[in-house]
């Protein structure tokens, strides 16, 4: 079908594109399965993608951008609204690497804290994602179980930092505050509820052949194109690569817990969905071992110049209160020099390199987020699969756009 | 260039040239020494013992700011002995400072902040209760809180050296040491360089008093508007207000360094003040209100109004303004209006002198290093107070040799080697005096002096080993001028260079008298004319000459003398809110820049003289730019060719403008009228004996100056409140009296504040 | 045959899936009826500010700027004064007090840092959460809303306790009287 085109510049091309063997669906960025505002240009023949072509960008807030312009400190708020689901993975991997660049030793209890809180989180997220994943593929009341179980981390998260999504609850040099009272008794009833909680998940998702059927076979990438395209997290080892950053460049003292990486063979939805449910036993089990290492003992590393001095001292002292007052009003000065630090997010790897020049602000912080690389691997994954079956690919690459956008 | 010599510092090798400061080598080179007390102005002090370094063979730790390096010095400036040493001194410093941090307005700005950061401790083993010392007022801009103190003494070493008037001292002994005033309270000129070289919340602006904080500052680098020295200066504004003015050495790097007065630190409350004039104000019959208008309205009315004159239309300018602003009304005359009808309203007449200068202008620099300096009237420590600031450090430091000629015995007359006291009125025939040695007698008889005295002079002027410099203020007759300025060989000593230094009263006369290349005299315009376009208000004195005048149009910040005869009145930007230039006393031209918008509706005056010219029908091309302004002016002002605003970025390497130098004339002419002169002086005359008032011309209420509530108080003889701990403001009213409905408040007893400080 | 054993693995899947899902119905409900019923926070969640008043109802903010220097989003706006009235008199406890102090909560992201920065313990975070406004402008809240005197405390939160755990939290909720109420 053509259309009469008058009037237009000589030199604006028209393109006419015949109906009958392939057409253009745009999906998203309102669609619910989009798993936020990413847009999907669809060339469909029939009911079978050719091409898929992301278009992402509609979050875009500048964030990188806007850490230049904020003191060191600062800047954690920021990281907290990138993957928004994973706020307390992003705190880490940003304060640890202004760590790096001051050469700051974090006492044990901070790191114990910084890995049950993290492993809480990453809990957190994928109960997200199972329910999102669940919800787009058909199945409703996953997702609220799933969202009962986040709940109940959420809970955890307030009652320790204050806020539910966006936390901001580690410090450049240790914690913002020491956990509550109370805390590890709840952490332990909420492990106890967890596998019953798990349970029913296997029940109702794993174990259910329409759930197979939907699953299995689809969106498969071979290990090689998974390692080609830069997938990590579940989508890697979901393709039978074994890597992950908590086991193979430990970091935080996760070298002393005992856990596995959870590898499947296949490269398809099923094998990365096994990987995260399987993983969610895992955070279980660290979970568990640092609430019996939990020991108390200081939650700020010994930098005067860096960390806020305790507020008692501040209240009495006349130095405490003056590295108060300045540490606040114009920051700390980080040593100059450039810094690459990843860590394990419940996504794949998240990594930032900061560059300091010396100064109370970075002078560029890039992150390398996960969610952002493992799109790339969309088109590869649904080429030549059904229009329905993307929504599931979607679903288990585990996106936020908040991330990719940035 | 002196001698190289070597020293090691650190077990590094550097050349350095001898009789240099160690301190300022090792600061030089990367060492980072902190000190409180040592002020590379200032005399050496070396009490707050935070500067130690070990030096070779030398038994004990060394103050670095009093060892002036020796060939083959070897120094260690950091080590665990050295820092051990440090971070006690520092713990003792805190000892017993309050913990204000959060009240004091010091704090984010403040050095022992800064040191006690770098070099504190954070544990601090005095869990002492602190002595407790209420904050008080030591005059009504100087607040004062001794707790605070770490005794570094810059304070009053820089009222002695710099202001020569030694109002704030120590007192008391070891630990008990104080700053404090005599009586209690600060009669001082009020410069308030006490505060800006105070390391600690000791002394505050009692103006700037609990505002805001330096990081909510922008700080605007910009020149003085009060004093022809062109004191660079940086104006502390945040969201349209100007909340201060300092020259802290960490946001301005001026000639003047850190060096302000009373005027330049202190008032410039004018700026947002409420009495502005908000809007162009029209008063459309004689006699009747000035109306409040809109641009439009009163540009097209001033535009009407100013063609029905045709060509009776005369300029005036204030010497105020900034370069672009007098030159854009110099533009006005000539190209709009086609007349010759422009004058400056200063108070003297600058241009005699630059027509027949014969030496060129000395720097402030060069009067700092001078070996002779001769004043001839004028009252630089009130009017030029950083001219004042330089030759009082050049006879105390360097031992310059001051020679001061006036009629009354002013408080520099104290340090001079030689005070010519004449008559009041005899300028003229010292003047002759000078050129003509064979009359000397007659002369000293009309002088009021000994003929030896003017013996002295030459002799002074003639076994000068070092450049010589010639100050006159405004009391010199325009002949006197002219000859004076041609008389450099009168100068010359053996090896002598001669320079000049006027002294005029304007921050911008300079500059005004450069760009109003040809015009008249203010009297000749006003008579002349019928109508007149008037860029900042005339000498009061002057006023009575604009009665009954068809139209006037005057461009100013507030309703003054002159704007009671105006029929047009245009609100016009003040020196914060515009771009521009000031040429100041030396001949440096300097950047004013905007640190704020425009208050209410008020414009930059080049921009209303051009809208008004826009209006008439002439485009000046300038296309609403400061820059363009500066460029046309830097095209057709020979002095200023060439110069660009990128040119004057730099605040610390200012740019000189090329007046041009004169070789010897005939002035026989002005010898006449100057023989004639002192022919009619009588021998008897009444000298003045009385030494002035300090700040008798600095409290001066003006215009600008009243605005700030607290030279109220001091131009009523700035009276000593019955209560210290509260601000004078709250207990005198502004005419000086004691104000009684706020007894109460000046009964606050010392034990309320220390109460209060006790908790903590 | 296929088909067939495909139909009644998936009938099994979907009768399992009922059966738990069914099995919710009898027991405990976690969604909370706000706002008929208050939602409860944790003591350290971070609502809408309060400044704070010493015992005998000065404020105790000094107008220090510490908070607005640590503010990552530029939401606070100071204007302080001097004060030099006697203590009885005045304002605020020391003789600097805020004249002005506004939040912008169309700015602030509620981060807990002007918090940790005041060193007189003046401003914390309340528990309102309830601060949408009809009007943007709204959203600036000035002294008079933010002192602890004046801010009106919404009814729609309570805080739990510290040591409460996270199932007590929901049994309190059940105890008001909703069990059932679906």
């Amino acid at each position: 079908m053509s259309v009469a085109v008058e009037n237009l510049p000589k030199d604006v091309e028209v393109l006419d594109q015949p109906l009958e063997s392939e057409m253009t669906l745009s999906m998203g960025p309102q669609h619910p399965s989009t798993h936020g505002v990413l847009r999907l240009d669809l060339r469909l023949d029939g009911e079978l993608v050719v091409k898929a072509i992301p278009d992402i960008g509609y979050l875009h807030t500048g964030m990188e951008k806007l850490f230049e312009y904020k003191k060191y400190q600062q800047g954690i708020v920021i990281t907290d609204r990138m993957d928004y689901l994973n706020p307390l993975g992003n705190n880490l991997v940003y304060v640890m690497a202004a760590e790096k660049l001051l050469q700051l030793e974090i006492p044990e209890r901070a790191q114990t804290v910084r890995v049950l809180m993290c492993e809480l989180q990453r809990i957190a997220s994928h109960m997200v994602w199972l329910g999102t994943h669940c919800l787009d593929i058909g199945a409703m009341s996953v997702f609220f179980f799933c969202f009962r179980e986040r709940e109940k981390i959420l809970n955890m998260i307030e009652s320790a930092s204050g806020g539910r999504m966006t936390p901001s609850y580690f410090r450049i040099g240790g914690l913002m505050m020491d956990l509550p009272a109370g805390f590890e008794s709840r952490c332990k009833q909420f492990l106890d509820g967890f596998l019953d909680a798990m349970n029913t998940f296997e029940t109702l998702v794993t174990g259910n052949t329409i759930w197979q059927s939907r699953t299995q076979g689809i969106g498969i990438i071979s290990s090689e194109e998974a390692i080609d395209w830069g997938l990590t997290g579940p989508c890697l080892r979901g393709s039978g690569v074994d890597l992950d950053l908590r086991r193979d460049n430990p970091y935080s003292g996760y070298e002393t817990y005992d856990f596995e990486i959870p590898v499947e063979n296949d490269g398809d939805v099923w094998a990365r969905f096994k990987v995260r449910m399987r993983e969610c036993y895992e955070s279980y089990k660290i979970v568990k071992q640092a609430l019996e290492r939990l020991k108390p003992g200081p939650i700020k590393a010994d930098a005067p110049k860096v960390v806020l001095p305790d507020r008692d001292d501040m209240r009495k002292h006349m130095d405490s209160l003056i590295h108060h007052f300045l540490i606040v009003a114009e920051g700390f000065n980080v040593p100059e020099g450039e810094v690459y630090h990843a860590i394990e997010a419940s996504k794949g790897e998240l990594g930032v390199y900061m560059k300091s020049n010396g100064g109370p602000k970075p002078e560029r912080v890039h992150f390398r987020g996960p969610s952002f690389v493992n799109l790339q691997a969309l088109p590869v994954m649904s080429e030549g699969e059904m229009v329905a079956d993307v929504v599931a690919i979607i679903g288990s690459l585990d996106i936020v756009l908040g991330e990719i956008d940035r | 260039m002196s001698e190289l010599i070597k020293v090691t510092i650190n077990e590094q090798d550097f050349e350095v040239e001898k009789g240099a400061r160690l301190i300022d080598v090792c600061r030089e080179k990367g060492f980072n020494i902190p000190s409180f007390c040592y002020y590379s102005d200032l005399a050496l002090q070396a009490s707050c013992r935070m500067c130690l370094v070990r030096i070779e063979k030398m038994p004990k730790l060394q103050t670095s700011c009093t060892i002036t390096c020796t060939d083959g010095m070897i120094v260690t400036t950091q080590s665990e002995e050295i820092e051990k040493a440090q971070r006690a001194m520092s713990e003792f410093l805190l000892a017993n400072h309050p913990l204000d941090c959060p009240v004091c307005d010091r704090g984010g700005e403040c050095e022992l902040q800064e040191m006690i950061f770098d070099w504190g401790d954070v544990e601090e083993r005095f869990t002492e209760k602190k002595n407790v010392e209420p904050e008080k007022f030591l005059s009504p801009i100087v607040a004062n809180d001794p707790q605070r103190c770490i005794v570094c003494k810059r304070c009053t070493r820089v009222c002695d050296e710099w202001m020569g008037e030694d109002a704030i001292e120590a007192g008391n002994r070891g630990v008990n040491t104080v700053i404090g005033t005599y009586g209690g309270w600060l009669n001082c000129s009020q410069c308030g360089n006490c505060i800006e070289v105070c390391p600690t919340g000791t002394l505050l602006d009692g103006v700037y008093r609990h505002e805001t904080r330096p990081w909510e500052l922008d700080q605007t680098i910009t020149t003085d508007v009060y004093g022809s020295d062109g004191m660079q200066l940086s104006i502390g504004s945040r969201g349209g207000l100007v909340h201060r003015i300092v020259a802290r050495d960490r946001y301005v790097n001026g000639l003047n360094g850190e060096f302000l007065d009373v005027k330049a630190r202190f008032a410039h409350e004018f700026v947002n003040h409420p009495d502005r004039i908000k809007t162009p104000l029209i008063r459309y019959k004689k006699g009747g209100k000035l109306i409040p208008a809109t641009w439009d309205e009163a540009i097209h009315f001033v535009g009407q109004k100013l063609t029905e004159s045709g060509k009776n239309v005369g300029v005036v300018a204030s010497p105020r303004l900034t370069n672009e602003a007098i030159f854009t009304l110099k533009r006005f005359a000539k190209e709009v209006v086609g007349t010759d009808n422009y004058a400056v309203s200063d108070r003297y007449d600058l241009s005699v002198f630059f027509d027949n200068l014969s030496a060129p202008l000395a720097t402030h620099k060069e009067i700092r290093k001078a070996k002779t300096l001769v004043l001839i009237g004028g009252e630089p420590e009130e009017e030029q107070t950083f001219t004042a600031k330089q030759m009082r450090q050049a006879v105390r430091n360097d031992g310059a040799k001051l020679i001061i000629v006036n009629h009354t015995p002013i408080r520099l007359s104290a340090q001079a080697s030689q005070f010519i006291h004449i008559n009041p009125n005899s300028y003229d025939a010292f003047v002759l005096a000078l050129t003509d040695s064979a009359n000397d007698d007659a002369n000293a008889k009309k002088l009021g002096i000994e003929t030896k005295d003017l013996a002295d002079f030459r002799q002074t002027l003639s076994e000068t080993e070092g450049d010589t410099v010639v100050m006159f203020g405004g009391d010199l007759s325009p002949q006197a001028q002219s000859v004076l300025a041609n008389s450099a060989d009168a100068f010359d000593g053996t090896n002598a260079k001669v320079l000049f230094h006027p002294l005029p009263l304007y921050n911008n006369s300079v500059g005004a008298n450069d760009l109003m290349e040809g015009k008249k005299s203010l009297s000749e315009v006003l008579k002349n004319s019928k109508a007149l376009l008037i860029g900042g208000s005339l000498q009061e004195a002057d006023t009575n000459l604009l009665a009954n005048k068809d139209f006037i149009v005057v461009q100013e910040l507030f309703e003054t003398e002159t704007t009671k005869y105006a029929d047009v009145v245009l609100p016009a930007a003040s020196f914060a809110e515009v771009d521009g230039t000031f040429t100041n006393n030396t001949g440096f031209v300097q950047r004013v820049r905007q640190a704020i918008e425009p208050v209410n509706q008020s414009k930059a005056d080049w921009m209303i003289t051009t809208l008004i010219a826009r209006e008439m029908g002439a485009d000046f091309g300038y296309n609403f730019s400061a820059t363009m302004v500066f460029k046309a002016i830097a095209d057709s002002v020979s002095a200023y060719e060439g110069l660009r605003y990128p040119a004057l970025k730099d605040e610390s390497k200012p740019v000189q403008v090329k007046h041009a130098i004169s070789a010897k004339k005939d002035l026989s002419k002005e010898f006449d009228v100057l023989k004639s002169n002192v022919e009619k002086l009588s021998d008897e005359a009444n000298k003045l004996t009385a030494t002035p008032r300090v700040g008798h011309k600095l409290h001066r209420l003006t215009t600008l100056t009243s605005k700030t509530a607290q030279f109220h108080l001091l131009a009523h003889g700035n009276p000593k409140p019955e209560n210290l701990l509260v601000s004078p403001l709250v207990q005198f009213n502004l005419d000086g009296t004691p104000r009684t409905e706020t007894a109460d408040a000046a009964a606050v007893g010392v034990t309320d504040r220390i109460n209060l400080k006790v908790e903590y | 045959m296929s088909i067939l054993s495909d139909v009644f693995k998936s009938t099994k899947a979907v009768i399992l899936g009922m059966k738990r899902t069914l099995s919710e119905i009898p027991r405990e409900k976690w969604t909370v009826q706000y706002p008929d019923v208050p939602v409860t926070v944790q003591p350290r969640y971070r609502g809408q500010h309060l400044l704070h008043v010493d015992e005998n109802g000065k404020e105790k903010c000094v107008a220090c700027y510490l908070c607005a220097a640590a503010c990552p989003s530029e939401c606070i706006y100071i204007e302080a004064q001097d004060d030099p009235r006697p203590y009885e008199e005045r304002v605020g406890r020391d003789e600097r007090y805020a004249k002005v102090y506004n939040i912008d909560y169309g700015r602030c992201i509620f981060c807990g840092f002007c918090v940790e920065a005041c060193p007189k313990d003046a401003i914390t975070h309340g528990y309102n959460f309830e601060i949408s406004v009809y009007n943007r402008a709204d959203l600036l809240k000035t002294k008079d809303d933010l002192l602890i005197t004046k801010q009106k405390q919404s009814k729609n939160y309570r805080v739990a306790l510290s040591t409460e755990d996270v199932d007590s939290e929901y049994k309190e909720v059940d105890s008001v009287g909703i069990k059932f109420r679906l």
